[in-house]
């Protein structure tokens, strides 16, 4: 058992993971809906985390609460926590498991928050709330029980010698990925902003009202992915105190490994750096490190970072030039291609059996939380319409539904223009 | 297009779930934990296509 004061010094810090996030988001959103974001993705913790109070937790569990097991081929498979609701499970004295709720409480709504950038712009605010609920009550929970609440992921190194089971200390799968999944489906049901795209198909470039925010978010990002990816690995991962310093660096290296490659490639292609591609670099490079944080060498999670940095690059060109799906953060880009790049990345790095549990890991992401957010929101769209109206979108979805702008200064009125 | 993908993805997991159960740890089990993702990304490959297509009629 961990004593519990060290670890919890550690989960304070890491509200300032999505307290950067959002920062560094709402840059990416121009004017007229940075209150809407910022607002938007507040309500999205609070809801996504009130869902994981009442039901989620329950369902997540935590190692050591036994979960519902059932029985394949002589193997155990505990698929899902069997707590009961509105943590009334949680106990002091149990530290770990107590911990376990703290850490997965912080950690719902920055998955939450993922979808809140994909859709800015467009995305309804009740739609919006409903979502997260899901996402906290049901989505997340399941598959982070596999992975965080000892659940059958987890034990593949136990039940079927696969290494060290799926491990994703950090949350590479179970926060990144699945929240960029979620983020995905609904930008497919939203559907891109209004003069995105030209008749030709042509994207148009539509960029972020505030550099200074992408870039300073970074800063605030940092500090809070050290205290996740450590707290991480101590309560998931079993990595004792001592071994945090390991954790701290690899995280570092491969932030900076995704700001050096994103850097160094926009200089080649475009003439001078993107600093909001490097910014997202730098994000992908840490979210990358997530999963293997614990168990990777330095140069490992050196490389691990240079390729997220990379792809981030790439696969934000290839969202929106070619797949045509209108990503205003590169939220999707950042956190599903980082992320899922992360989970690979651990297995290919501790070898074949640690390999295999990765790739079951990602199967099961894109096997069953895809399918499912999918069919969830096309659900929720039906009920509850996504998508802002034409006239408030283009108005701004700052003033048509919250009925102010983040920037009131910035508005022309007809009374600038009269003679005084 | 868009649910053929999606069973896809689903019959990947499947793939990847049965390998567990039926293979020792190994190269068999590797392979076929690999293939189980090729055929999830040919799903998903399917699913972005359908999403593509529409957009182009929508606009």
């Amino acid at each position: 058992m961990i004593p519990a004061a060290f670890p919890i010094l550690l989960l304070l810090n890491v509200p300032l993971a999505p307290a950067g996030l959002v920062l560094m988001n709402a840059g990416f959103a121009r004017t007229r809906a940075v209150s809407h974001l910022l607002y938007a993705s507040l309500a999205a913790i609070a809801i996504a985390s009130f869902a994981f109070f009442a039901i989620g937790f329950a369902w997540q569990g935590a190692p050591g609460i036994p979960g519902h097991v059932i029985s394949i081929g002589g193997s155990r498979w505990d698929w899902i926590g069997s707590g009961p609701f509105f943590f009334r499970g949680f106990q002091s004295e149990q530290a770990d498991a107590t911990l376990a709720a703290v850490l997965g409480l912080f950690s719902v709504g920055l998955c939450a928050m993922i979808p809140v950038f994909a859709g800015a712009e467009r995305w309804r605010l009740g739609p919006t709330l409903v979502a997260s609920a899901l996402t906290g009550g049901f989505v997340f929970p399941v598959f982070a029980h596999a992975v965080w609440g000892g659940g059958w992921l987890a034990q593949l190194g136990r039940e079927f010698h696969l290494g060290r089971g799926f491990i994703d200390a950090g949350g590479s799968a179970c926060v990144h990925s699945t929240g960029a999944l979620i983020a995905l489906s609904v930008v497919w049901v939203l559907g891109p902003r209004r003069g995105k795209y030209n008749a030709s198909g042509l994207p148009s470039a539509t960029p972020g009202h505030n550099a200074a925010f992408i870039l300073a978010g970074c800063f605030f990002a940092f500090e809070g992915w050290l205290a996740l990816n450590c707290a991480g690995a101590l309560l998931f991962n079993g990595v004792p105190p001592s071994g945090l310093a390991l954790v701290a660096v690899n995280s570092f290296l491969a932030a900076i490994g995704g700001i050096i490659s994103s850097s160094f490639i926009t200089r080649v292609r475009f003439g001078k750096p993107d600093a909001s591609l490097s910014a997202n670099g730098w994000i992908a490079g840490l979210v990358a490190v997530s999963a293997g944080c614990a168990f990777l060498k330095p140069p490992e999670a050196m490389l691990v970072g240079l390729i997220s940095g990379t792809l981030v690059v790439f696969s934000v060109e290839l969202l929106e030039l070619h797949l045509k799906i209108d990503d205003p953060c590169g939220a999707i880009s950042v956190h599903g291609a980082g992320g899922i790049w992360g989970v690979v990345a651990a297995g290919l790095f501790l070898g074949p059996d640690q390999l295999t549990a990765q790739l079951i890991g990602l199967a099961t992401l894109l096997g069953l939380v895809f399918p499912v957010s999918y069919g969830l929101n096309l659900l929720v769209n039906r009920f509850l319409p996504y998508r802002v109206s034409q006239e408030s979108e283009r108005q701004g979805v700052d003033l048509a539904e919250l009925g102010a702008g983040a920037y009131p200064e910035f508005m022309i009125h007809r009374d600038d223009f009269t003679l005084r | 297009m868009r649910i053929a993908g999606f069973f896809l993805m689903l019959s990947g997991w499947i793939i990847a779930v049965s390998a567990l159960i039926l293979l020792q740890p190994g190269p068999a089990q590797v392979a076929f934990a690999c293939c189980s993702v090729a055929i999830q990304a040919a799903g998903f490959a399917s699913v972005v296509r359908s999403h593509v297509v529409t957009r182009g009629r929508a606009s």
